[in-house]
């Protein structure tokens, strides 16, 4: 995704947060990424019902083996939970915060827990530029009752529930009843609008798609 | 002859690339406490989501113990399903008999 240099901050970010809250969604049913969350648990040998277990050992994993990637400035990269794991595989991860959060969300969605992505303020200054993932687990534990878990996915050495000292969050939590079209079809959906729209005009248009614009004119 | 390739005569030790080593970042539970306030709840609804009752039609095909076993139920589809699918199946072997044997 990259944005031109006339954005407003704020379309910036709400079109970020719903499209990272979207690419969880789409994660979370994603049969390959159950089974990745499955292995991984099974593994860290986690006995079925131990909750806070399957959630530190899918936190271990994400945190100790996707690479930490800076996006180039002024773009943002978005990266499907598959796809992520697919490069975790072969050794080619590259991911920032935001893909972090999709992978960790995905995977533990995909094994029935509630997650949210949180989106806070890393420098504390009320400028949120920092995405967190956010679990609930089903039972209460000892440890953190019924609360929400925040989980600080890019550093290896923090636990659940520790962040960095943030002064704002932005809660988004996924929604795994969703019945909209998943984020890869959407792009596709989108040539129905070919040529209808006069928002399009000063916009780049693939020659393909410009051509079907035109015949859809001329009919 | 290095055939274009020109290698690297003093390569750099692998490990003393970049700067993993990085000072200690200061954790904190605020985002714990943020998360967890109740205006912050209120605000982005995040309540825990409601268990979904079991679905009324669930109860159909749940058996139900407090009859005896071979209660004939004619209220149910089944039972009629079982009567009209029997005489059907009665019907075609007796034509199917009379057919081989007269």
């Amino acid at each position: 995704m990259k944005f031109g240099p006339g954005t407003s901050a704020e379309h910036r970010f709400k079109h970020v947060v719903h499209l990272l809250v979207q690419l969880i969604e789409d994660g979370l049913r994603d049969e390959y990424v159950r089974r990745k969350a499955v292995e991984i648990v099974n593994r860290a040998g986690i006995r079925g019902h131990d909750e806070l277990g399957e959630i530190r050992a899918i936190t271990k994993w994400v945190q100790h083996n996707v690479v930490y990637r800076k996006d180039p400035i002024n773009v943002e990269y978005f990266q499907t939970a598959r796809r992520l794991i697919k490069d975790v595989e072969s050794g080619r991860s590259a991911a920032d915060c935001d893909d972090f959060v999709i992978v960790w969300a995905s995977m533990l969605g995909a094994l029935g827990y509630e997650v949210a992505s949180v989106i806070v303020d890393s420098n504390g200054d009320g400028m949120l530029n920092h995405v967190m993932g956010a679990v609930k687990t089903f039972a209460p534990t000892p440890q953190f009752g019924n609360k929400w878990i925040p989980c600080e996915l890019i550093f290896t050495d923090f636990d659940l529930g520790e962040s960095v000292k943030i002064s704002q969050v932005y809660p988004l939590t996924a929604d795994p009843n969703t019945t909209r079209l998943p984020v890869m079809m959407q792009k596709l959906a989108g040539l129905a609008g070919v040529g209808g729209s006069s928002d399009n005009r000063n916009r780049y248009q693939h020659p393909v798609i410009r051509m079907l614009g035109a015949i859809r004119r001329s009919k | 002859m290095t055939n274009g390739y020109i290698p690297d005569l003093n390569p750099a030790p692998t490990g003393t690339l970049g700067n993993s080593d990085m000072m200690n970042i200061p954790k904190d539970d605020t985002a714990l406490n943020l998360m967890n306030a109740p205006a912050t709840k209120e605000a982005f609804g995040l309540g825990s989501a409601p268990i979904p009752p079991p679905r009324r039609g669930l109860g159909k095909a749940v058996p139900k113990f407090n009859r005896s076993v071979g209660d004939i139920q004619w209220k149910t589809g089944e039972t009629w399903g079982v009567l009209i699918g029997g005489a059907a199946l009665g019907m075609i072997a007796m034509t199917v008999w009379n057919r081989v044997t007269k």
